[in-house]
């Protein structure tokens, strides 16, 4: 799939600006155009927004990037007037960023960005950035896997928004037990299920390796059975010291949201690093 | 086009502008926004329920939960009956269970430090521009775009890029281990953000002159912030001995639970009353479960700390000390642990050979332009300063050169420059003015011109001349010396020195010779590693210097044989290209030292290990070491050259930072371990004559031989001491021949359950039987006759059952102390506490029958003297035919 254009849903948040620096340069590394959504609800005084918007078409024009920015006024909700702009498809991708809501620290539980990812009309890629510095070319990533049949497939639009500049790829199966099993699991248990893993990984490396290109970077990947998955994802995220975790937004059913909670919001509050939650169609 | 930039390499007014800030600082609201996107900066990981749910942990284990369910049938038993004493008995249960769980709370919470000293190298208070102006704020309060003022001594705070930079001199120690100065700069660099010289990083020193940084990154996200993180949040994996504790608490549990309750349902089901069925149920239980076990492990391996802090091994967490004993490869640092971190420079090597060897004048030149680019300080103890230069001043004043004299002759020194790799200075000497450079070879051949040669002529050095003397320097480090080059020029007397730069004085240098420095081999490391060989450990060398060096030395230490070649080393960066996989396969090829590597490199090592199902044990000493510790199952951090932070993330804390220590701590964890399947062994026997009589009593119309207070008289009275003997049993030298014991291998092993339960343990009961049923008989008593609990001749009968176990428990104590021997053949005299056990089996035995305060407290009276000596005979019977069993055992191995 190539990007036809970038559309980023832009809050005029600092945030917001961080992620703006992403979305640019994807879209310079893709050739797409850049398209900026921006809804007005009263967050962002006109001026300031004036100004920040002139900033992005600035900065897109000196990544020769063709940037588009359109103020869209509110029907309904943010995200319905989003959804009513934002042509269905996977032709598009769309980045938005995570940022805490005032008062709670949830990223994103009850966000528009979470909504953009539920909907499934089109791939959304959901930016939290907490370096800034890196000014959105985050060159070691860490792409932990769970599994997906799809493979590399559903991960691959997001991915190659980035390849340009990857130096360092780290693949992640986490291999989830209980947390009163996992003291008494057998070395045969623990070999067999690193075994099944390593089959897995190898097997999404072949095809990272037939995707590439001609663009080489160093491919490595790691097997950890744990009772904590999360805790898993950010200890490898410190102790590889990559700059950029890359997450799949799955759908769990209600029940299993209340029995584990929300994954992901543990994953944004704790992370060492900028993290992409994505979702393809 | 593409942009690719990061915040290192854009010009420093670029950089206010990508951040969103500016030079006049970021304005309140500003900083609110950020602090509520990137939270505070602080690198502690805040988890408010972390002490509340290990707390819980500790109840959550399948021995607490049955001790207290026991504890909770003796409350309703003596609810429903009282006046037995069952309440007594379910307190000591319940505090057994309580005491238990608090002390491994304790110890965990104790060897939790590590963050408290990773906050000393924040500091708590920082200067910064905000709104316009200079202020003075809280650490804790710094967001990305925040404009730090940075002035000698300060600690830095976060990452910062600088923007202005005044002669900055930082000292990046916390995060590369090197504790060397590095010039900064503010201009845009082209290298890796981690090895840009324009970033000012969280945790690391400013040792000279100031400067103005704009921060990127705060908390956990700064590069000090994720050794912080990791060094909260790895879990050490739970040790051999917790995983086995664990199996066999959980394999008795069952058997408990599962007898107790079916015996409990045949019971209601042949008719007995409630009652009845709820004491045997729980004397069931009680049988089963070795209650006084687990408190001897944890004395049992106190008492083995104890002995490894006599062999300078210090122990922080109990389980550390059986993990020594399980480890399958040691990974050690070069300096300082195999060698005895004394620089010495034992060869001079000038490239003027026109005299003699020995005391002769080039080498002496060489030395005095060594010293010239050496920063030393005499003190009363001799020379302060860098190791190298040091061992510089030492050589020139075994030579006479007047150490004194070439330094007060220094007009302009330049540090050593970590990224060069070089220190250089400029000196006066028979009033000529020289400039003097040592350093790396690397380092200094691109800036040679020329090459003394013999008889004071130089000869331009060309690719010829070049090689023959880099030829020269492999040749020394081969040797496993340290080489370093010295070169030098002579300056011209009208250049004023104040204002000669680095660079323009780095060319056209003539090369003079090399210093071949050693750092010897620690007299106890051969031997020591061969030991490790020997008892089936890998010893794995990671160092940061050359790798002929390193090859050197592993050859001294009997790391490698003397005809080892290159292939047994990796250097730090082909290591860093390697995928886990293909450093598995390295590390299956027999690679073992690992050269010009990293500290942070050795969490890749030991992750490969233990993805090859190794233990891995681990030393370390700098800040950015605590990871590794912390991810090895045994972190050994060193107790003179380490950091406090090393120090709190590893479980063990080498007081003499010497090898041969951790080896005799192998040992001693080798010795604990035996000894811990020695005691587990003697205390499940008696499990055996404790279950018997309750699966007799449900079945046939007979009396109960032991009551549950018995039961526990045994199992939380006269079997500790005797435990304890046999965790205080030397070692077997026979423990380090035999390779590291298998992750499968239990401590319940089929082969110790069939041992205790069906050999030893029916021995006993039936002993113990026959004379209960022996004294019964000829009290008049006929089978399936009732008799009262307080019937004087069941109290007899009960007391010589109790007293039989207790005196042969002392052949099973004798018969443990060998797996294949008698357990004589060492004298019972050489461990004290074996003997007071013996004693104290001795007295209760006759006490519990004769004394009346412990015949009312456990429902006993006395037996005959011809009885009392029956039970004696138990003692040569167990004893006798469990040495039958060895011996018959060695015959079938032997054949």
């Amino acid at each position: 799939m190539g990007a036809d254009m970038i559309i980023l849903a832009y809050d005029g948040s600092l945030n917001g600006d961080w992620v703006s620096r992403y979305a640019m340069r994807f879209a310079a590394h893709t050739g797409s155009a850049l398209s900026v959504l921006h809804v007005r609800d009263n967050d962002v005084g006109d001026a300031q927004l004036h100004v920040k918007l002139q900033r992005l078409e600035r900065e897109s024009q000196a990544l020769g990037v063709e940037c588009f920015t359109e103020v869209l006024p509110e029907e309904k909700s943010v995200y319905f007037t989003l959804l009513r702009q934002i042509p269905e498809g996977t032709e598009n991708i769309v980045v938005c960023g995570t940022r805490v809501r005032s008062r709670q620290r949830r990223f994103l539980t009850g966000t528009i960005s979470e909504k953009l990812l539920r909907t499934g009309h089109f791939p959304v890629l959901a930016l939290r950035v907490v370096q800034p510095g890196l000014l959105g070319t985050p060159r070691d990533l860490l792409l932990p896997l769970a599994g997906h049949p799809r493979g590399f497939e559903s991960v691959w639009p997001f991915f190659r928004l980035l390849l340009p500049e990857v130096d360092r790829l780290f693949l992640l199966r986490c291999l989830q037990v209980g947390p009163l099993r996992l003291p008494h699991l057998s070395m045969l248990r623990r070999e067999a299920m690193r075994q099944a893993g390593e089959r897995y990984l190898s097997g999404i490396a072949d095809e990272i390796q037939h995707r590439r290109g001609g663009r080489s970077f160093h491919l490595d990947w790691r097997i950890a059975i744990c009772d904590d998955w999360v805790r898993e994802v950010l200890i490898h995220a410190s102790r590889l010291k990559v700059r950029m975790l890359l997450l799949g937004a799955t759908e769990r059913p209600m029940g299993h949201r209340l029995l584990h909670g929300n994954t992901l919001e543990r994953v944004l509050a704790g992370t060492p690093c900028d993290v992409g939650i994505y979702r393809s169609l | 086009m593409s942009d690719t930039r990061q915040i290192q390499q854009l010009i420093p007014d670029e950089v206010f502008g990508f951040l969103g800030s500016r030079r006049e600082g970021l304005t309140p609201g500003e900083v609110e926004e950020r602090v509520r996107e990137v939270g505070r900066n602080t690198v502690e990981v805040r988890d408010r329920w972390k002490w509340p749910r290990t707390l819980a942990r500790q109840f959550s284990n399948f021995f607490t939960i049955l001790l207290f369910v026991s504890a909770a049938i003796c409350f309703a038993a003596d609810r429903i009956q009282p006046g037995e004493s069952m309440n007594v008995l379910g307190w000591a249960l319940a505090g057994v269970a309580l005491l238990n769980a608090l002390f491994s709370f304790i110890q965990e919470y104790r060897a939790e430090r590590a963050m408290q000293a990773l906050q000393q190298f924040l500091p708590q208070r920082v200067q910064v521009v905000r709104d316009g102006t200079v202020c003075v704020i809280l650490a804790e309060d710094l967001v990305p775009g925040d404009v730090l003022v940075i002035a000698e001594g300060d600690r830095i705070p976060a990452d910062a890029r600088l923007v202005e930079c005044e002669e900055l001199v930082a000292n990046n120690a916390p995060l590369t281990g090197e504790a060397k100065p590095v010039n900064l700069v503010a201009d845009a660099v082209k290298s890796r953000l981690i090895d840009s010289r324009n970033i000012v990083f969280a945790g690391c020193a400013v040792l000279k002159g100031q400067g103005v940084g704009v921060v990127f990154a705060t908390g956990i996200r700064t590069e000090f912030g994720k050794l912080a993180h990791l060094s909260q949040v790895i879990r050490r994996s739970p040790s051999s001995l917790e995983r086995e504790t664990a199996h066999m608490v959980r394999v008795l549990t069952i058997i408990a639970a599962a007898m107790g309750l079916a015996f409990f349902a045949y019971g209601v089901l042949s008719g007995r009353s409630l009652w009845v069925n709820l004491v045997f149920m729980m004397g069931i239980i009680v049988a089963n479960v070795p209650e006084g076990l687990l408190p001897t492990f944890t004395l049992s391996l106190a008492m083995g700390s104890l002995r490894m802090a006599r062999k300078n091994v210090l122990v922080k967490g109990l389980n550390a000390v059986e993990a020594m004993g399980a480890v399958h490869v040691i990974c050690t640092d070069k300096t300082g642990t195999l060698t005895c971190n004394q620089l010495r420079i034992t060869h001079l090597s000038p490239m003027d050979t026109r005299d003699t060897p020995g005391d002769s004048e080039s080498q002496r030149k060489l030395l005095e332009l060594a010293l010239g680019a050496s920063f030393v300080r005499r003190t009363e103890d001799g020379f302060s300063g860098d190791p190298l230069d040091v061992a510089v001043a030492h050589a020139c004043r075994e030579r006479k050169v007047d150490v004194a004299e070439v330094r007060e002759d220094i007009l302009k020194g330049f540090a050593f420059d970590v990224d060069k790799r070089r220190s250089g200075g400029i000196f006066s000497r028979q009033g000529r003015r020289i400039f003097a450079v040592k350093g790396a070879w690397e380092a200094l051949r691109p800036l040679l011109s020329a090459v003394e040669g013999d008889n004071g002529r130089t000869v331009s050095a060309d690719a010829e001349v070049l090689d023959a003397a880099e030829a020269h320097m492999r040749h020394l480090a081969a040797a496993g010396l340290r080489v370093i080059a010295v070169a030098w020029r002579k300056l011209d007397e009208n250049d004023d020195v104040t204002n000669l730069t680095r660079e323009r004085l780095e060319q056209g240098l003539t090369l003079s010779g090399f210093l071949g420095i050693e750092d010897p081999v620690r007299s106890e490391v051969p031997e020591a590693v061969d030991t490790c060989h020997a008892a089936g450990i890998d010893v794995l060398m990671i160092t940061g210097d050359h790798p002929d060096t390193a090859l050197a030395v592993a050859r001294k230490s009997h790391i490698v044989s003397e005809g080892s070649d290159a292939a047994r080393i990796l250097t730090g960066d082909i290591l860093d290209q390697l995928t886990e996989q293909e450093l598995i396969a390295k590390l299956m090829g027999g690679v073992c030292i690992f050269a010009r590597t990293t500290p942070e490199q050795k969490m890749k090592i030991v992750a490969a290990l233990q993805s090859m199902d190794k233990l891995v044990a681990m030393t370390g000493d700098g800040v950015n070491d605590a990871p590794a510790l912390k991810a090895a199952d045994v972190g050994i951090a060193m107790g003179r050259s380490g950091t406090d932070v090393a120090r709190a993330s590893a479980q063990i804390i080498l007081l003499d930072d010497n090898f041969a220590s951790i080896v005799a701590g192998v040992a001693e964890g080798r010795t604990v371990f035996a000894n811990i399947r020695k005691f587990t062994n003697y205390v499940l026997v008696s499990n055996g004559p404790e279950i018997l009589p309750y699966l007799i009593y449900i079945l046939l119309p007979v009396p109960l031989a032991l009551t549950v207070i018995q039961i526990l008289s045994i199992d939380l009275g006269t079997d500790i001491i005797p435990s304890m003997a046999l965790g205080q049993e030397p070692p077997d030298p026979e423990d380090m021949h035999r390779p590291p014991r298998l992750r499968e291998q239990g401590l319940l092993t089929p082969g110790l359950i069939c041992h205790s339960y069906l050999f030893l343990g029916l021995l006993e009961a039936l002993w113990s039987l026959s004379l209960f049923f022996l004294v019964l008989v000829q009290g008049g008593w006929h089978y399936g006759q009732d008799i009262g609990a307080s019937d004087p001749l069941y109290r007899s009968a009960t007391g010589i059952a109790l007293a039989t176990i207790l005196l042969m428990q002392i052949g099973n104590l004798i018969g443990r102390r060998y797996v294949r021997r008698s357990g004589l053949d060492r004298g019972l005299l050489g461990n004290h506490l074996l003997l007071a056990g013996i004693v104290i089996q001795i007295i209760f035995s006759w006490a519990l029958l004769y004394a009346p305060p412990l015949q009312t407290v456990l429902g006993t009276a006395a037996v005959s003297w011809r009885i009392y000596a029956l039970a004696w005979l138990g003692i040569p019977l167990i004893f006798g035919l469990d040495y039958l069993r060895k011996r018959l055992m060695l015959s079938g191995k032997e054949r």
